[in-house]
């Protein structure tokens, strides 16, 4: 019985985080929310029969398209046979031809014709206006959404002057609402195309503190009048408030916000603290928060450098030297150069050929953790200059967070003290190798 | 043959088509029929299904990310967010995604991109595998759909999954009445399987294509599809112009010394042999690289070694025994460590190199050459003339080159020796520094035949000498044709001895490099018995 409770209690939380809608209907209710605005403008114009044009700008991930979608959910129940939507995407449908192919399929879908996919741009377009003629002339309203706004903005524009023309005509209704993640959107447009758009705009911003408090309740908080027994519902409900209530877990709230604060981060996260649910007790912990926001909050450079060998790590440490020393661009030959020089002052075992080192170089180029410099595909791999791409403390991390690496490497790379030509006094130098098969102590 | 006599036919018939039609009925037996895909094949398609404890025992090491993904994929029927999966190179990424769904018996479709080269082969691999079609010679080896664009992607995956998602749910109804225990899939919901995702990064289109696979599951906005992400580098390396919605990640990390351990002693015949060579090889191996195929091939080899003074190979070894193998593995373990990334291919150790790297020669010269045991391919005289005509070409500048190489062949006068001031000393190191950063040199291909024919006279000169003694006699006079150069000179270029360098600008004419470094330009030297170092420039 617990197991299944439990595991249809995580369903039912999954399922609700994977359905926009329900989220944000938490915010549908305040009058100067985005909601509330975008439906008055969209009925407004369906009711007075006009045309419109809107933008929906704001960051990736704050619930544009999801309140949009839902706006016009609300709306298609209140007036049933006047509204049709025309879905486009930037993505997808930045060429012409494909936006006004797609254009009339929908609309043939919607109005129940025959679609041919031979027709050529020209007959798409011709049956687009038209068919916007008709549906002005049976007040019907036909709503664009175009996604990615911005990359219709490329090129020649030509579908949104089109677009934009045909709504000037007095017999069409038509409401073009462009959705992007650029705030300057609106400056991208062409002179022609921007005079015949309506400089509306509504901003979409990552939520306040007190709204992801909201969201959380309504989230994580089991519905009583679902088919889980009673008590169990209970006891969840009030372990969850006592989390939420609990002064760590705004501590872990907090931290995620600070590094990005959108919806799809925090859904991300309450996702990924969900599926931790321990199936044997059925209950969240605050454990499960913490063990989430470590998985969403990644540093993946450092689990590169903890994954090195040593050989790499010591490549690293070589062009780390060579930037110290203010060489201001090197290639594989001058790190080999200082490889073979701090063998030679240093005595290391890791003397290795240079086919092995060219090998661990191209793995470190794989790994991304450095890259070439140059654009050109012509020299061979020795003679393109490279550059680090970790900073000198990123790489003092990794290395001390590797483990097999040997301690004297960590005085290798934090050698910055005296510049005299070619002389580095190391002050940390501390000699703890051991020798590769000495293991074998008789 | 008796088809060409038909005067009804218009077209003319070739010979090849008409021995064709007799041909045709001995093939048509041939044909294999395999039997049309059905949902089932969706799924991993074992007989046994695996169980937990397999699951874990079967991928050593991957116990914390096996017990990840499952947490994430949640129980059947259960929606999921977009998951990346990300880490080094053969951690075991996608075998642990498969060997995953083959435990939980869920659909999946899996699509690689590395098979799947350009965004056509991706899109039209997917369709197939979820309209059940399969490549066959009936149908003339085409896909279901063609599908070039996006838009027509987007919108034939969302049919083909509402198809198969439909079915499955019909199927989940059904079945549970029926006995089959069988491979039937568990659960109505497909997961797309995106594998290797970090070439996408070059292919032609990538900036549109990239953000919409990962914006896929929201463009989709089908419920009961999970996409799945296996990747080599992290998502940072992922960029993009106005970004993308970031998936869930999930990292793999490099396997441990442990965990190398652990899958080197699987399937071991004699585990405590096994045990004591890994402890001798594992450590200073690992410091080099912790790879698991690139430690596979080099330990394999030296395994051997390891157990050649033994007789009995399921002896379990004591400490003398031990002790001994350890004395005789030792003086190869260093050099094993210098050639660890290097893959012996066998023939050549054992025949000496005659047979292979045959290159594309026509005019090899004084029949089949004599040993060349320093170096390991075998290549033609005016192959190995030309590759050191490139050396010089791209080592020395260009004004030397009247100097160098006089019209009657002569070798470079004896260059005056000054004492060298320390300012010339400076100018030296510094020339060398720039020699270093800067790499070999391009050369226009006239310079190179210019000097091929400048160096060739000389040999025949030398060689001529020899040949009066050996009585071989002379096709001696020219060196082979033109064309037979020029062929040399292209598959030199092929096998990257020889790179294009970018055209001049003034002329427009393809400047070439060689990359042929001066250690493997002395050998080649050496085998022709030509005087390199006279020819070299040194400041």
């Amino acid at each position: 019985m617990g197991r299944r409770t439990a595991e249809e209690a995580q369903v039912l939380l999954r399922r609700r985080l994977c359905d926009p809608n329900f989220i944000f209907s938490v915010f549908s209710d305040s009058p100067d929310s985005n909601y509330s605005k975008l439906k008055f403008i969209v009925s407004s114009s369906v009711t007075e029969a006009c045309n419109n044009s809107m933008l929906l700008l704001g960051p990736r991930g704050c619930g544009k398209i999801a309140v949009l979608d839902l706006v016009l959910e609300d709306l298609l129940k209140e007036y049933p046979e006047m509204i049709s939507v025309i879905k486009l995407n930037g993505l997808l449908h930045c060429d012409d031809n494909c936006a006004v192919k797609e254009i009339a399929r929908q609309l043939c879908i919607e109005h129940e014709l025959m679609f041919s996919k031979m027709a050529s741009y020209d007959d798409n377009s011709q049956f687009m206006i038209a068919m916007l003629r008709e549906c002005g002339l049976a007040h019907k309203t036909v709503v664009f959404i175009l996604d990615e706004f911005d990359l219709f903005a490329q090129g020649k524009q030509r579908l949104l002057y089109s677009l934009l023309d045909a709504m000037q005509s007095v017999s069409s209704q038509a409401v073009v609402i462009g959705v992007s993640c650029r705030l300057d959107a609106d400056q991208l447009l062409e002179k022609r195309v921007r005079s015949r758009f309506s400089h509306r705009k509504l901003l979409f911003l990552p939520p306040p503190k007190d709204d992801l408090q909201r969201l959380l309740k309504h989230i994580l908080l089991l519905p009583t009048d679902s088919s889980l027994p009673h008590d169990y519902v209970t006891e969840f409900n009030s372990r969850i408030s006592n989390i939420l209530a609990d002064k760590r877990f705004i501590e872990v709230t907090d931290k995620l916000s600070d590094s990005d604060s959108t919806f799809s981060n925090f859904l991300r996260f309450l996702f990924s603290a969900v599926s931790y649910i321990d199936l044997r007790s059925g209950f969240m912990t605050l454990d499960n928060f913490k063990s989430a926001l470590s998985t969403i909050q990644r540093q993946p450079k450092l689990d590169c450098l903890k994954d090195c060998s040593i050989l790499e790590l010591y490549m690293m440490v070589c062009m780390k030297r060579l930037e110290v020393k203010e060489q201001g661009s090197y290639n594989f030959n001058s790190v080999m150069k200082e490889y073979k020089s701090i063998h030679d002052s240093f005595q290391t075992s890791d003397n290795y050929s240079r086919t092995v080192c060219i090998r661990a170089f191209e793995h470190l180029l794989d790994r991304q953790l450095i890259e070439f410099a140059d654009r050109g595909h012509n020299q061979s791999i020795e003679f393109r200059s490279v550059k680090l791409l970790i900073s000198s403390s990123e790489l003092h991390q990794g290395l001390k967070s590797n483990r097999s690496c040997p301690v004297s490497y960590l005085g290798f790379g934090s050698s910055n003290s005296s510049k005299t030509n070619g002389i580095l006094k190391d002050t940390k130098y501390v000699v703890v190798e051991t020798k590769s098969v000495q293991h074998y102590e008789d | 043959m008796s088809k060409e006599e038909n005067p009804q036919v218009t077209r003319r018939t070739t010979r090849l088509s008409a021995s064709s039609v007799l041909n045709a009925n001995e093939s048509a037996t041939k044909i294999v029929n395999l039997p049309p895909l059905t949902l089932r094949d969706l799924v991993f398609g074992e007989e046994e299904p695996l169980s937990f404890d397999g699951l874990i025992s079967s991928l050593p090491g991957r116990r914390n990310q096996i017990l990840e993904i499952l947490r994430l994929l949640g129980p059947v029927n259960s929606p999921v967010s977009p998951l990346f999966v990300y880490g080094g190179t053969s951690t075991g990424k996608t075998s642990t995604i498969l060997q995953v769904f083959r435990h939980l018996n869920r659909p999946f479709v899996y699509s690689s991109c590395r098979t799947c080269y350009n965004s056509r082969q991706l899109f039209e691999n997917i369709l197939n595998q979820l309209l059940l079609h399969r490549k066959s010679e009936s149908n003339g080896y085409s896909s279901a759909k063609k599908c070039e664009k996006q838009a027509d992607f987007v919108n034939l995956l969302k049919e083909a999954l509402m198809g198969v998602v439909d079915n499955l749910k019909g199927n989940a109804g059904r079945s549970s009445s029926s006995k089959k225990t069988g491979v039937s899939a568990s659960g109505s919901t497909v997961y797309l399987i995106f594998d290797s995702l970090e070439l996408v990064r070059d292919w032609d289109k990538s900036s549109t294509i990239l953000p919409l696979l990962f914006k896929l599951h929201d463009i989709l906005k089908v419920p009961d599809v999970g996409v799945i992400f296996i990747s080599s580098s992290s998502l940072d390396t992922y960029h993009s112009d106005t970004g993308f919605v970031d998936p869930i990640p999930v990292y793999v990390p490099d396997y441990t010394e442990e965990d190398l351990r652990q899958i080197f002693m699987r399937n071991q015949s004699n585990s405590k042999l096994r045990s004591s060579f890994l402890d001798v090889v594992l450590k200073p191996f690992c410091r080099v690289t912790r790879r698991l195929d690139e430690l596979s091939t080099a330990l394999s080899p030296l395994f051997k070694k390891y157990c050649e003074p033994l007789d009995d190979l399921g002896v379990v070894p004591d400490e003398d025994t031990k002790r001994r193998l350890f004395s005789y593995l030792q003086p190869h373990i260093a050099p094993a460590l210098n050639e660890i990334f290097r893959v012996r291919s066998q023939p050549s150790v054992e025949t000496g190199g005659r047979d292979n790297l045959k290159r594309k020669s026509s005019s090899k010269k004084f029949g089949v050459s004599d040993s060349i045991d320093e170096i390991d391919f075998h290549m033609s005289i005016s192959a190995k003339y030309l590759l050191i005509s490139a050396f010089l070409a791209s080592r020395n500048p260009a004004t030397l080159d009247a100097s160098l190489f006089d019209s009657t062949g002569g070798s470079a006068n004896q260059k005056r020796k000054r004492k060298s001031s320390e300012k010339s000393m400076d100018l030296k190191e510094a020339s060398e520094q720039e020699q270093f950063m800067k790499g070999p040199g391009t050369f226009p291909l006239e310079r190179l035949l210019a000097i091929f024919q400048c160096i060739t006279s000389v040999a025949e000169y030398s060689l001529e000498e020899e040949a009066a003694e050996t009585g071989l006699d002379g096709e001696n006079g020219d060196t082979g044709l033109m064309s037979d150069i020029l062929l040399q000179v292209s598959s030199l270029c092929n096998s990257n001895y020889i790179t294009k360098g970018g055209s001049c600008p003034l002329e427009g004419s393809t400047r070439y490099r060689s990359t042929v470094s001066e250690d493997l330009a002395l050998k080649v030297a050496r085998s022709l018995k030509f005087p390199l170092s006279k020819y070299l420039y040194r400041r």
